[in-house]
C-alpha cells in the first residue's frame, strides 16, 4: 500500500516539475512566435530585415567575421539554416523551403539537379562589386549558367581533398595515390565516405580521366582497395577521432582539416600526388521567390569581399582558400603554406563539376555496390 | 494516424525519382519495387542487417534481464524509480556524442583495452574499432536502456510471494525462473524485442561511424537514396521491403514465443 | 503489509545480481562520465593528459545557441511525451473493453510506424504537411514526433494493462467508487510503472529523433540534435560536451529531488489517507 502512495506522489512531483518547465518554456516560445510573426509581416517600419542563409555549420559564415559582422554592417538579422546534406537541402527547398530560405551554399555536384527542380534564380552579377575580382576559371564554367547564359552561382571558397599521412607512423615520403593500394598499409587507410571523391581518386590512380572514367575499371580498383581500408570517414569529427586514436595513418582528407591538425601539433603531412588531386569549390546561389533579394546580394558580395575572404583564409583552426584574387595575391607565405598553396596551387587539380542525372545515378549506385561488396 | 506513414510509403514507392510539392512527381514506375525485391545486394544486406539485429536483441536480453530483475526485485523499493531513470540519463545527450564517447573507451589504447592487454588476455594493439563486432557492441550499448525499461515495467509487477511459494514447494531457482518468472515477463520481453530489434535492423549511423569497410547495413542503403542519390522512390521501395521482412520476422518471433509460453506456462 | 521473505535472506544470488546491475550501470553511465570529464579538459579532441579548463563553459554561455536549443528540445519532448503517454493510457484502457479481434489488430496497426525508418517517415510527413498547407511548422513538428514516439509509449502501457489484475478495480466498483475515482486510486497506480517507462521512453526518443526534427522543425528553430548533427560535419567544438554535462547534472538533480520528495510526500499522503479511512 505504501508503494502506491509513493508512486502517486512521485507523479505529482513530476507534474510540478513539468509545469515549471512549461511556464519557463512558454516565455521562450512566445518570444519566438513574436519573431516569426514579424517575418510574416515583412519589413514593418522599425523591424530588422531577416535573411535566412543555408550553409554547413562551423563553415566560416557563422564565425565572428561572418554573421555578426554582416548584421552590424547592414542593420539586419541573419539566421542560419544548417545543412545536413545537399540532397536533403533540396528536399527542404522543394517542399516549402522556397520563399523561406534566401541564400544557399552548395557544392556544384548537384547544381544541375537544383536547376532542374527550379529552386534557384538567376543572379545579376553586375550588381556585385567583387564579382570581377573572383577567380575567372571558377566563375565562368558553363555549369553555373542556366540555358540562357545567366549566372546562377557565385564561387565562394575552394579547396582540395588530397592525400594525408601520419609521419609518425609512415616514415617514407609518399608521392602517389598508389600508396593506398600498397599491401604495406593494409588496415591503415581511410577514405572520405563520398562517392565523388573516391571515384575521381581511383580514376587518377589507374590513369583514367577523373571527369569521365571507365566505371568498370574504377569499381575494380576501389574493390581492391577495400581490403586495405580501415574505415570510411563521414564527417570532420569522425576523421579527427580516427586519426587521433591512431587507427588510421593514411588516406584522403580536406586540406582544412590537415591544417587544423597540424596547428594542434600533430605530425600530419598533406601532399598533392603526382597523378593529380581532387578539388572542390562551393558556390552561393539565390533561392527562387526570395523576399530579400537585395539583402541576399549584399550577403554574397560581403562573403566574396576582401575583408571576409581574408579572415577566412587566415583565421584560427580551419582555413579555406579564397576565390578573391586580390586576397590571394596579398597572402603571406605563411598563410599560403597553411592553405597548401605555397608557392602556388598545384596545376593538376581536378575540380568536382556538376553531374547529370544519369551519371549521378551510375556513380552513386556504383559506390553503394562497392561498399556493400565483401 | 498510425497508418498515414504507411500509406505515404506505398505511394512513394511508385514514384520515379524525387517527390516534391513544388514540381509534383516526375512519373510513376514499378521498377523501384521490382529492383528492391530482386536485387542480390539488397537481399544480402537485408540478411546481414537482420542477423545483426537478432544478435543485438539477444545480447540486450542477456545483459538486461538480470539488471532489470535486480532493479525490480532486489534493490530497496524507494530507489527503484530513481535507478530506472538514472539508467536513461545518457539518453538526454545526443546519441552521437555518446557513441563517440563510448568508442574512446573501446579504442586500442583506451580504458577497456589497456587492462586487457596488461592482463595478457588479448595481444597488444588489438582493437575492435571499425569492425562489425564494434557495430554490434555500440548497438547493444545504445539499446540496452530501452530493454531494461520495458523488462522492468513487467518484472516489477510479479508478486514475490508467488516466487516464495514456488521455492517452498521445492522448485529450484532455475525451475522457478522458467515456470514462474519467465511466463509473466513475456509481454515485456516482446515489447523490448520490438523496441530494440526494429531500430537496430534499420540503423545507419552506427555502421557509418563505428563500422569499417565491410559494415554497410540496409539502413545505409536506404539513407543514401535520400542523402546522396536523390532517388526517394527507390529509398521508399527499399523501406517497404524492409517493412515486409521485419513483419515476417516479428511474426515468427511472436509464434515462437507464444508456443514457448503455452509449453512452459501450461 | 506485504511480506518480503527475500530481504530477510539475501543470499549469494542477490549479491551476484546486484554486482551485475552495478557493472551494467557503470558501462551505461561511463560514456557520459567521460563526456563530463572531457568538458573540463583543455584538449579540443579529448586527448590526455588532462588539464583543467572552464573555456568550453564560457564559450557555451557566450554563444547561447546551444543553450536555447537545449531548452527547446527539453520542453518540446516533454509536451510530446506527455501527450503520447495520455493517449497511450486512454487507448490501452479503451482497447481492454473491445473485442478480442480488435485487440489483435489494433496493436499491430500501432506497430507500423515503428518499423518505418525515421528518415522515410520524416520526408513523407513533410510532403503530407505541405499538401495540408502547414508545411514546416510547430504543429507539423509536434505531430511528426508524436507519430514517431506514440507507438513506443502505447506498447509498454498496453502490455501492462492487458496483463494487470482486474479484481481491485471490480472491488472498487462494487464498493461504489466512481469511474474517475477508480482510475485515480486503483487503475492508474497499478499501471503507473509502465506509464512512467513509456513516458521516459517516448521522451528520450523524441529528444533524439534528429531526422524528423530536421525535416519538420519550423525555419529558425534549432533543436539540440539538429545543432549537434550539423556541427560534427564540418567542425566540432567541446562546448557540446559542456552542455551534455550540464544537462546530466540537471537531470540527476531532478531525479534526486524527486526521490527525496517522493518518499516524504508518500508518508504525508499515507497519513492523510489513514485519517480518511
Amino acid at each position: 500500500m505504501k508503494r502506491k502512495k509513493t508512486i502517486s506522489s512521485l507523479l505529482m512531483v513530476m507534474l510540478l516539475v513539468c509545469a515549471m518547465v512549461f511556464t519557463s518554456a512558454c516565455g521562450n516560445s512566445s518570444s519566438e512566435q513574436a519573431n516569426s510573426g514579424s517575418k510574416e509581416k515583412g519589413e514593418a517600419p522599425g523591424e530588422k530585415e531577416k535573411l535566412v542563409v543555408a550553409n554547413w555549420q562551423s563553415y566560416a559564415t557563422d564565425a565572428e567575421y561572418g554573421e555578426p559582422a554582416f548584421e552590424e554592417l547592414y542593420g539586419c538579422e541573419v539566421e542560419h539554416y544548417f545543412i545536413s546534406s545537399i540532397p536533403e537541402l533540396m528536399s527542404v527547398l522543394e517542399n516549402g523551403g522556397t520563399g523561406n530560405i534566401d541564400v544557399v551554399c552548395i557544392n556544384p555536384l548537384y547544381l544541375q539537379q537544383y536547376q532542374n527542380a527550379g529552386v534557384l534564380q538567376t543572379i545579376d552579377v553586375s550588381k556585385l562589386q567583387n564579382y570581377e575580382n573572383l577567380r575567372e576559371d571558377f566563375r565562368t564554367i558553363d555549369e553555373v549558367k542556366d540555358a540562357d547564359g545567366n549566372i546562377i552561382g557565385v564561387p565562394w571558397v575552394w579547396g582540395t581533398t588530397s592525400l594525408f599521412y601520419n609521419a609518425d607512423v609512415i616514415e617514407e615520403e609518399i608521392t602517389s595515390w598508389s600508396a593506398f593500394w600498397d599491401p604495406k598499409y593494409a588496415g591503415m587507410v581511410t577514405l572520405e565516405n563520398e562517392y565523388d571523391t573516391a571515384i575521381r581518386t581511383a580514376a587518377m590512380y589507374i590513369g583514367e580521366d577523373p571527369g569521365n572514367p571507365d566505371m568498370e575499371k574504377v569499381e575494380g580498383a576501389l574493390g581492391d582497395l577495400k581490403s586495405n581500408i580501415k574505415t570510411f570517414w563521414t564527417s570532420h569529427d569522425d576523421f579527427i577521432k580516427a586519426f587521433t586514436s591512431g587507427e588510421v595513418a593514411i588516406g584522403n582528407v580536406w586540406g582544412s582539416i590537415a591544417t587544423e591538425l597540424q596547428s594542434e601539433g600533430m605530425n600530419i603531412k598533406y601532399v598533392y600526388p603526382e597523378e593529380g588531386t581532387v578539388g572542390w569549390c562551393d558556390y552561393w546561389c539565390i533561392v527562387k521567390d526570395t523576399k530579400h533579394e537585395d539583402l541576399a546580394m549584399k550577403w554574397i558580395d560581403y562573403c566574396t569581399g576582401e575583408q571576409f575572404q581574408n579572415s577566412m583564409a587566415t583565421g584560427e583552426g580551419q582555413v579555406y582558400c579564397p576565390v578573391n584574387t586580390t586576397v590571394t595575391e596579398n597572402l603571406t607565405d605563411e598563410a599560403k603554406q597553411s592553405l597548401w598553396i605555397y608557392p602556388e596551387a598545384p596545376s593538376n587539380i581536378h575540380l568536382a563539376h556538376p553531374l547529370d542525372d544519369e551519371t549521378l545515378k551510375t556513380w552513386t549506385s556504383a559506390w553503394d555496390k562497392i561498399k556493400a561488396g565483401s | 494516424m498510425s497508418i498515414v506513414p504507411l500509406c505515404m510509403l506505398v505511394f512513394f514507392s511508385f514514384a520515379d525519382g524525387n517527390v516534391s510539392t513544388l514540381n509534383g512527381i516526375a512519373g510513376y514506375t514499378v521498377n523501384n519495387i521490382i529492383e528492391a525485391f530482386t536485387s542480390f545486394m539488397v537481399g544480402k544486406l537485408m540478411l546481414k542487417s537482420f542477423g545483426i539485429a537478432v544478435l543485438v536483441t539477444l545480447l540486450c536480453i542477456l545483459i538486461g534481464y538480470p539488471a532489470a530483475w535486480a532493479i525490480a526485485k532486489i534493490v530497496p523499493e524507494k530507489y527503484r524509480s530513481a535507478l530506472v531513470m538514472i539508467s536513461i540519463i545518457p539518453a538526454f545527450t545526443s546519441q552521437l556524442l555518446l557513441i563517440y564517447s563510448f568508442m574512446t573507451l573501446m579504442q586500442a589504447n583506451g580504458l577497456l583495452m589497456t587492462p586487457l592487454v596488461k592482463l595478457g588476455i588479448v595481444p597488444a594493439g588489438t582493437s575492435i574499432m571499425y569492425t562489425n563486432s564494434m557495430v554490434i557492441v555500440v548497438l547493444v550499448y545504445e539499446y540496452l536502456p530501452y530493454m531494461i525499461l520495458s523488462l522492468y515495467s513487467c518484472l516489477e509487477k510479479i508478486d514475490v510471494n508467488v516466487i516464495a511459494a514456488s521455492h517452498t514447494l521445492g522448485a529450484n531457482r532455475f525451475q522457478t525462473f522458467i515456470h514462474v518468472v519467465l511466463p509473466q515477463s513475456f509481454s515485456g520481453l516482446m515489447t523490448g524485442i520490438l523496441i530494440v530489434m526494429i531500430p537496430a535492423a534499420g540503423s545507419f549511423v552506427e555502421p557509418n561511424i563505428a563500422g569499417g569497410p565491410y559494415s554497410m547495413m540496409i539502413g545505409n542503403l536506404i539513407d543514401s537514396q535520400f542523402t546522396t542519390s536523390m532517388n526517394m522512390g527507390y529509398g521508399a521501395a527499399l523501406s517497404l521491403v524492409f517493412l515486409i521482412v521485419m513483419a515476417v520476422t516479428l511474426a515468427v518471433i511472436r509464434t515462437v514465443m507464444s508456443a514457448a509460453e503455452r509449453r512452459i506456462g501450461g | 503489509m506485504r511480506k518480503n521473505k527475500k530481504h530477510k535472506n539475501p543470499g549469494r544470488f542477490h549479491a551476484v545480481m546486484l554486482l551485475w546491475l552495478g557493472i551494467t550501470m557503470f558501462i551505461l553511465l561511463f560514456p557520459i562520465l567521460a563526456i563530463i570529464i572531457m568538458s573540463f579538459n583543455t584538449s579540443k579532441y579529448g586527448t590526455l593528459p588532462f588539464e583543467f579548463t572552464l573555456t568550453w563553459y564560457r564559450q557555451l554561455f557566450e554563444s547561447a545557441s546551444l543553450l536555447s536549443a537545449t531548452a527547446y528540445s527539453f520542453w518540446f519532448s516533454l509536451i510530446v511525451s506527455l501527450t503520447a503517454a495520455a493517449l497511450g493510457v486512454t487507448a490501452s484502457l479503451a482497447l481492454r473493453r473491445l473485442s478480442k479481434k480488435w485487440n489483435k489488430t489494433f496493436p499491430t496497426l500501432m506497430n507500423i510506424p515503428v518499423i518505418i525508418p525515421w528518415l522515410v517517415q520524416a520526408v513523407s510527413l513533410l510532403l503530407l504537411f505541405n499538401l495540408l498547407g502547414i508545411g514546416k511548422s510547430f504543429s507539423s513538428l509536434f505531430f511528426g514526433c508524436l507519430i514517431a514516439v506514440m507507438p513506443h509509449s502505447f506498447l509498454i502501457t498496453y502490455s501492462r494493462v492487458m496483463t494487470m489484475d482486474r479484481y481491485p478495480e471490480e472491488a472498487a466498483r462494487t464498493l461504489g467508487a466512481s469511474g474517475f475515482r477508480i482510475f485515480r486510486d486503483v487503475t492508474f497506480p497499478m499501471i503507473f510503472p509502465a506509464v512512467l517507462s513509456g513516458l521516459l521512453m517516448s521522451f528520450i526518443l523524441c529528444f533524439n529523433c534528429f531526422s524528423i526534427q530536421y525535416y519538420l522543425a519550423p525555419f529558425g528553430t534549432n533543436t539540440l540534435p539538429m545543432l549537434i548533427y550539423t556541427t560534427i560535419r564540418a567542425g566540432y567544438s567541446p562546448d557540446i560536451n559542456a552542455i551534455a554535462a550540464i544537462l546530466t547534472a540537471v537531470i540527476a538533480g531532478i531525479i534526486f529531488v524527486m526521490n527525496k520528495a517522493g518518499v516524504d510526500a508518500g508518508q504525508l499522503f499515507g497519513q492523510g489517507q489513514k485519517e480518511g479511512n
